[in-house]
């Protein structure tokens, strides 16, 4: 019973598309236009707050500037509107290009330095919406906006009402589908690896500064998209739109729907639609209560609604997939042959010395490990062992000798750490947490070309 | 020429101390809490509506005081304590804190501006051929005179070598007698409580608006990058230098290219010298 709901389980996300398909219907459902525009606004804010969280829960990056790359989409799709284009696809593919231009422009200045210096480069390119709307206000109609941005086409034909309700849900759907599986990827665990911290990342050959940028500008796509279409739902575009508010509903979205998720994004963005955002009572007290949102979750409530539901999954002893893929690894290990032989190489260290300061750790130190053996370096404390695991895994430079592992000079490389996590010998230790194996068996995750080699 | 000057300086005297307010729990903790822009407001705020019950400049000053010190050592005790260090966490509560400020006055005092008159004068007066309000210049001796304080106090005292070792290594700092949370919670009380009662300076000269928190984060946070984080002068000088920027350009261009000339000049600095002109490298990672 257990194996088969858990085997269910593993096509989770098939519960997500059906419920999509289901709102598809809904304008022929009866239900009131304001309540359809109400989930459309769901949907776009939901593409937001998804990004949002690959950047965030994922990559640790605060990336408030999302509400610029969304404000960006949406002019785009604007001033292509008032040139005669009324194309959504063509909006769509221009929104994206400078989605990604916009996350690549600012993400860099940021995330060379630290997460609250990306946090302050959002904050400013937030605040500086207005000035950027007014300098080319023959373009964007500057304070007053570009207003009357209606009847969008889609492959040439007119869009309805209806057809840009469909077209919304439909768009989201996928691209919240396309980003779970992103998440679900390599891509996404090398994020949360960098997450845990950045030696640990190098270490397993991730090089911190890229894999933040592209989860960055990647981040943005979604924004993009969600201002294209956000123009025609709104019909007109204005700076006062994009300004701080929207910057703390996005913040309270995503801590509401829980910070590692993508299909909770649109809930929780519903939540917040259809409750603060609408009631006229409640409004005087929205932004002290999203203020109260962003506090709680430094108390730890930051795993959200989807934390929630996995934990409860979790309780009934449920995981998607885990008794199938438990299932497929011993299988695996199964089929590993008894006789099984590596074809190792030697690792040989030449004349190796290392000095800190006044003190000679490594004096010219000789050795050869050959394949098929365990070397083993005994020494007392302080001795310098360590020291010369760290020089043969790159963790140090080494001021004279090299290192070679077959035909490879390690010592040659001397580039980043990343580079010798990829191709020279690894060190494991470095999280004690970790096993041996466990540490293998990271980089084979990681580096899946290189299976079977230097570790 | 030389009003511009004066009001350039002014304001990035006031960038200034901002983003003095920002390293002040930085240099004892490593942390930066977002929410002191917004204590500003606030203070403005609580000044307002006790200048219209009658009260006198020195208990609106203690007031200021003890609601900034209250409120920033709870906000340390509640927010930032619970999680033990995690600066992606502290990012996101210390905003927090910032954004429940602004949500508490637009509840309590709707969003109407208010305007308030400085305990020193109103007059305009003339130095140096230019002309500025006393505030002003009030706010520029401030700037300098923080500035030479805090550098004195980090570098030279015992109260700032017990922050710096903080800093450093907290765990070390443990190991050697220095109770880190009391040392935190203190450090945030201190600058909310600096924050709220700067108000009285900088809340004639602002405007007293729910929405000015954000601008004053935003320019105090860069002031700090443009200068050097965790340094004190730096702090000073890259205040003054975004304040003359945007003086300079707002006079002879437009208040939109002050804006964006500023973030850019941000951008630079920060790809190209990333400690900021005079930061310590080592705060870096921070």
């Amino acid at each position: 019973m257990r194996e088969r709901v858990s085997g269910l389980l593993r096509f989770g996300w098939v519960l997500p598309l059906a419920v999509a398909a289901a709102v598809c219907f809904l304008p022929w459902m009866g239900t009131e236009v304001q309540f359809q525009r109400e989930i459309m606004l769901a949907a776009m804010y939901g593409l937001l707050v998804a990004g949002f969280n690959l950047s965030f829960g994922y990559g640790g990056q605060l990336a408030l500037g999302q509400v610029a790359v969304f404000a960006g989409g949406a002019y785009t799709t604007a001033i292509l509107y008032k040139h005669g284009v009324s194309e959504l696809a063509i909006a769509i593919v221009a929104s994206l290009v400078i989605a990604a231009l916009l996350g690549f422009i600012t993400g860099l200045p940021g995330l060379r330095f630290s997460s609250w210096a990306v946090a302050l480069v959002a904050f400013f390119l937030v605040l500086a919406i207005p000035n950027l709307v007014q300098l080319f206000s023959s373009e964007t109609g500057g304070v007053i906006g570009i207003p009357g941005i209606l009847e969008p086409h889609l492959f040439g034909q007119a869009l309805s009402a209806d057809g840009l309700f469909v077209t919304v849900i439909v768009i989201t759907a996928l691209c919240l589908l396309l980003f779970r599986n992103l998440v679900e990827s390599r891509y996404g665990h090398s994020l949360l690896i960098l997450k845990q911290g950045a030696p640990l990342a190098r270490s397993l050959g991730l090089s911190s500064f890229r894999l933040r940028l592209s989860a960055y500008v990647l981040a943005g796509l979604p924004a993009g998209l969600g201002g294209a279409l956000y123009a025609y739902y709104a019909t007109f575009v204005q700076p006062d739109i994009f300004g701080f508010s929207l910057v703390t509903l996005l913040l309270a979205a995503s801590i509401i729907g829980g910070v590692n998720s993508i299909w909770a994004a649109p809930v929780a963005a519903g939540i917040l639609v259809i409750g603060p955002e609408q009631a006229s009572s409640f409004n005087e007290y929205s932004v002290l209560v999203y203020g109260i949102i962003l506090m709680l979750a430094g108390a730890g409530f930051s795993i959200g609604l989807a934390g929630v539901g996995r934990q409860l999954l979790a309780k009934l002893g449920l995981r998607a997939g885990s008794v199938a893929e438990e299932a497929a690894i011993a299988a695996e290990a199964e089929e590993t042959p008894a006789d099984l032989k590596i074809a190792g190489v030697p690792l040989v260290a030449r004349d190796v010395a290392k000095r800190f300061g006044g003190f000679e750790a490594l004096k010219g130190v000789d050795f050869e490990a050959k394949p098929g053996e365990v070397t083993a370096i005994i020494g007392a404390n302080g001795a310098g062992k360590t020291t010369l695991l760290n020089a043969i895994s790159g963790q140090i430079a080494a001021d004279r000798g090299e290192v070679v592992l077959g035909d490879a000079q390690l010592s040659r490389l001397a580039g980043p750490l990343e580079q010798e996590g990829t191709h020279g010998p690894n060190r494991a230790g470095h999280a004690p947490v970790l096993t041996q194996s466990d540490d293998v068996a990271g980089r084979r995750f990681v580096h899946p070309e290189r299976r079977g080699a230097g570790a | 020429m030389m009003t511009t000057i004066w009001s350039g300086l002014s304001t990035g005297a006031l960038y200034a101390i901002a983003g003095m307010l920002f390293t002040i729990p930085l240099v004892r903790c490593g942390i930066i809490n977002f929410a002191q822009a917004f204590f500003v407001v606030l203070g403005g705020y609580v000044m307002a509506a006790l200048i219209s019950d009658g009260w006198s400049t020195v208990p609106i000053l203690l007031v200021l005081l003890a609601v900034g010190g209250v409120l920033g050592g709870l906000q340390e005790l509640l927010t930032i304590r619970p999680n033990k260090g995690r600066h992606e966490t502290a990012l996101v509560t210390t905003l927090g804190m910032g954004v429940a400020i602004q949500g508490f006055i637009l509840a309590v005092w709707g969003s109407n501006p208010k305007t308030v008159l400085f305990f020193g004068g109103d007059d305009p007066i003339s130095l140096f051929g230019g002309r500025l309000a006393p505030a002003d210049l009030w706010m520029i001796g401030i700037a300098i005179a923080a500035a030479i304080g805090f550098q004195f106090a980090v570098a030279r005292t015992r109260w700032g070598l017990l922050g710096r070792a903080a800093m450093i290594d907290q765990t070390a700092a443990t190991l050697r007698g220095i109770n880190i949370p009391r040392l935190r919670t203190l450090a945030f009380a201190f600058g909310a409580a600096a924050a709220c009662a700067l108000a009285l300076v900088a809340a004639p000269k602002t405007g007293i608006t729910y929405g000015n928190g954000l601008g004053l984060a935003v320019y105090g946070f860069a002031a700090l990058s443009i200068g050097g984080f965790g340094s004190f002068s730096g702090t000073l000088l890259g205040g003054l230098f975004i304040g003359l920027v945007q003086a300079f350009l707002t006079r002879y261009l437009s208040v939109d290219w002050a804006t964006i000339s500023v973030f850019a000049i941000l951008c630079f600095v920060l790809v190209v010298k990333p400690g900021g002109l005079l930061g310590a490298r080592q705060l870096r990672a921070v």
